[in-house]
C-alpha cells in the first residue's frame, strides 16, 4: 500500500517536473508543443545509453543527460522561428514521431525491446528506492520549480513574456524573437530531460511507447489544466490528472478520454486552467501576487 | 558618411509586395532635434516607411543610415537597440502585463542581448522609479498597477510612447499617435510630443491631421503612391499644388 503511493507520487513527481518545462515553451514562450514527450524520451534515452554503454554513474549521467536534450531542444525549436499556430503543432507532433521512430527503428537504441537494466541510483552505499526515490524527485522538483520561479522574475523571463504577448512591439524594444524562442525551447527541453532521467531510473526499463503522442497530450493537458504561464499551474496539472486514474481504477483503458473530458471541462470553464487570471480558485483564496 | 547634424539618412530606399511597390524609391533625412512628418493620403507608404526604417520589413533596395552606421537589412531588435523606438499605428501594447511592466520591457532594452545582463531579476525599486518616471511623463502614472488590457485608446497611444522613450532612443518613429483621440487628448499629445523633443529626442512622425502636423513639425515628406511627392517647411506644403492634388484629387481648386 504505501509502496503503491510512493510509486504514484514518484510518477506524479516527474511529471510535474516535465510539464513544468514544457509550460517554459507553452506558457511563458507562447510557443505551441504537441511533441513535448520526445525531449522527455531523449532524457530518458540519454541517460540509459551513458549508464548501460559507457557505465556512467546516475550522478554523473544526470547533468549529462539533462545538457544532451537541452541543447537538441535547441536544436528542434529552430522550427519555431519559421512557422506559428497550428503549423507549430503539426510540426511538433512530427518531431514526437520521428524521435519515437528512432527509438523504435534505429536497432542502437532497443528497438522495440528497449533498453533494461538501468541501475537504480545510490548514495552513500543506499540504493535509492521508494521513499528515497520520491525524496529525490522532490527535491529536484522543488530546485527546477525554484528555477522557473527566478527564471519568470528575471528580465529574461520578462522579455519571453512580452514575446509571446506581441511579438512585433517586442522586437521593436530590442527582443530578439530567435533568442528568446530558442533559450525557451533549450530550457523546456532540459527540464523534459531531466524528468527522462529520473523516469528511467525509476522504472529500470524503457522502450519507445513510453514517449509517444499521449504522453505528449497528457503533459499538455497537466499544463493547461492547471494554467499556463503560472509557475504552480502544471504541477497541480500533473497532481490533477496524475491521481484522476488511481482514483478511477477501474476506468484506466480510458484515461485519454478522461484527460479529454477535463481539458474541456476546464476550457468550458475556466479557460485561464485551475490557477489562471479570474478562476475559482483565484476568486475564493484571493492572493495579491501571481 | 552623414552630414553632421543628421540623425537618420534614407537614400533610394525602397519596398514592394510582389508587383505592389509599396515604398518607391524614397530619399530624406531627420536633423537632430528636428519633428519631422511624414504625410500623404491611405495607402501612401508611411507605415511601410516605418516597418522598413525599424526593421519589421527588409528594404527591397535602398541604404538607411542611423547617423553614421547603415542599419538597412538589420533585424528589429538590433535597429531599437541602436537607438531607434517606435510606436504602432494600430497599437500593440503587451496586453498580459500591467501598464508598469509594459514600460519595464523597454527599460530592459541594454540587458537582453547579453545572457548574463537579462539574469537578474527586474522591477527592484530604481526600475520602478525609472518606469514611473516615464509614465508620469506621458501623464498616465496613476494606471501603473492595472491591467494595460483595459486602457483607452488615448491611454495605450500615450503607453507606447512611455515605452518607445524607455529605450531612451536617439530617434523616435511615431506613426499616428493622435489618430482616435479627443480634441482634448490631441492637444495634451502635442503638448507631449513638443515636451520629448524639448528633452532632446529628434521625432519622425506619421499625421493625417493637417492642422496638427502643420503646426507640429518643422519639415514635412509628402509620400503618395509610395513615391517622394514634395518636401519642405509646412509653409511651403500647404501650398504646393502637387500636394494639394494628391490630397483633393486632380482638378479640384487650391483651396486646401
Ligand atoms: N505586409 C504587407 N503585405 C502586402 N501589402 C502591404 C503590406 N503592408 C502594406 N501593404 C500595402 O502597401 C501600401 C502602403 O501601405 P501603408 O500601410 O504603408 O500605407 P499608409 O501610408 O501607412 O496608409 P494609412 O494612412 O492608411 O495608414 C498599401 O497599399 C498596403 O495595402
Ligand atoms: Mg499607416
Amino acid at each position: 500500500m504505501g509502496g503503491y503511493f510512493t510509486t504514484v507520487a514518484t510518477m506524479i513527481g516527474i511529471y510535474a517536473l516535465v510539464a513544468s518545462g514544457l509550460n517554459i515553451i507553452v506558457g511563458f514562450a507562447g510557443q505551441i508543443s504537441l511533441g513535448h514527450a520526445a525531449f522527455f524520451g531523449i532524457g530518458a534515452y540519454s541517460t540509459a545509453l551513458l549508464c548501460t554503454k559507457l557505465g556512467l554513474s546516475f550522478w554523473w549521467s544526470l547533468p549529462l543527460a539533462t545538457l544532451i536534450t537541452g541543447l537538441i531542444g535547441a536544436l528542434l525549436g529552430i522550427p519555431s522561428l519559421r512557422v506559428k499556430d497550428d503549423f507549430l503543432a503539426i510540426t511538433t507532433i512530427g518531431i514526437n514521431f520521428i524521435v519515437r521512430s528512432i527509438f523504435l527503428y534505429v536497432p542502437f537504441f532497443g528497438g522495440a525491446l528497449g533498453i533494461g537494466g538501468i541501475p537504480t541510483p545510490t548514495l552513500l552505499d543506499t540504493r535509492l528506492r521508494g521513499e528515497y526515490y520520491l525524496t529525490l524527485v522532490l527535491v529536484l522538483l522543488a530546485l527546477t520549480t525554484w528555477f522557473v520561479h527566478r527564471f519568470a522574475r528575471s528580465w529574461t523571463g520578462l522579455a519571453t513574456e512580452a514575446m509571446r504577448e506581441e511579438e512585433t512591439a517586442a522586437g521593436a524594444m530590442g527582443i530578439s524573437h530567435v533568442r528568446f524562442k530558442i533559450l525557451a525551447f533549450t530550457i523546456g527541453s532540459a527540464m523534459a530531460g531531466l524528468g527522462g532521467v529520473l523516469y528511467a531510473h525509476f522504472v529500470n526499463f524503457i522502450s519507445p511507447d513510453d514517449f509517444g503522442f499521449p504522453v505528449s497530450i497528457m503533459l499538455l493537458s497537466m499544463v493547461v489544466l492547471g494554467g499556463m504561464g503560472k509557475i504552480w499551474g502544471p504541477i497541480l496539472g500533473a497532481i490533477v490528472l496524475g491521481s484522476l486514474p488511481e482514483v478511477f481504477r477501474p476506468l484506466v483503458q480510458y484515461r485519454m478520454l478522461l484527460y479529454g473530458a477535463a481539458l474541456l471541462l476546464v476550457i468550458r470553464y475556466q479557460p485561464q486552467g485551475i490557477l489562471g487570471e479570474g478562476s475559482l480558485l483565484r476568486r475564493l483564496f484571493p492572493r495579491g501576487r501571481r | 558618411m552623414a552630414e553632421k547634424g543628421m540623425i537618420l539618412r534614407v537614400e533610394g530606399m525602397s519596398r514592394y509586395f510582389g508587383g505592389l511597390k509599396a515604398v518607391d524609391d524614397v530619399s530624406f533625412h531627420v536633423s537632430r532635434g528636428e519633428i519631422l512628418g511624414l504625410i500623404g493620403p491611405n495607402g501612401a507608404g508611411k507605415t511601410t516607411c516605418f516597418n522598413v526604417i525599424s526593421g519589421v520589413y527588409r528594404p527591397t533596395a535602398g541604404k538607411i543610415f542611423l547617423e553614421e552606421e547603415r542599419i538597412d537589412g538589420l533585424p528589429a531588435h538590433a535597429i531599437a537597440s541602436r537607438g531607434v523606438g517606435r510606436t504602432f499605428q494600430i497599437v500593440r501594447p503587451f496586453a498580459g502585463m500591467t501598464v508598469l511592466n509594459n514600460v519595464m520591457v523597454g527599460l530592459g532594452m541594454q540587458r537582453y542581448s547579453s545572457f548574463l545582463k537579462s539574469c537578474p531579476v527586474f522591477g527592484d525599486s530604481q526600475d520602478r522609479e525609472e518606469a514611473m518616471a516615464f509614465l508620469r511623463e506621458v501623464g498616465i502614472e496613476g494606471l501603473a498597477d492595472g491591467s494595460s488590457s483595459v486602457l483607452s485608446l488615448g491611454n495605450l497611444r500615450r503607453l507606447e510612447i512611455a515605452r518607445a522613450l524607455a529605450l531612451r532612443p536617439r530617434l523616435l518613429l511615431l506613426d499616428e499617435s493622435f489618430s482616435g483621440l479627443s480634441e482634448e487628448e490631441i492637444q495634451q499629445m502635442m503638448e507631449l510630443v513638443r515636451n520629448i523633443r524639448e528633452r532632446g529626442f529628434s521625432v519622425l512622425l506619421i499625421e493625417h491631421n493637417m492642422r496638427v502636423a502643420m503646426s507640429l513639425c518643422h519639415r514635412l515628406v509628402v509620400l503618395d503612391h509610395g513615391k517622394k511627392l514634395a518636401e519642405g517647411s509646412p509653409g511651403e506644403i500647404r501650398t504646393d499644388e502637387r500636394v494639394i492634388e494628391a490630397y483633393l484629387g486632380r482638378g479640384a481648386s487650391a483651396h486646401a
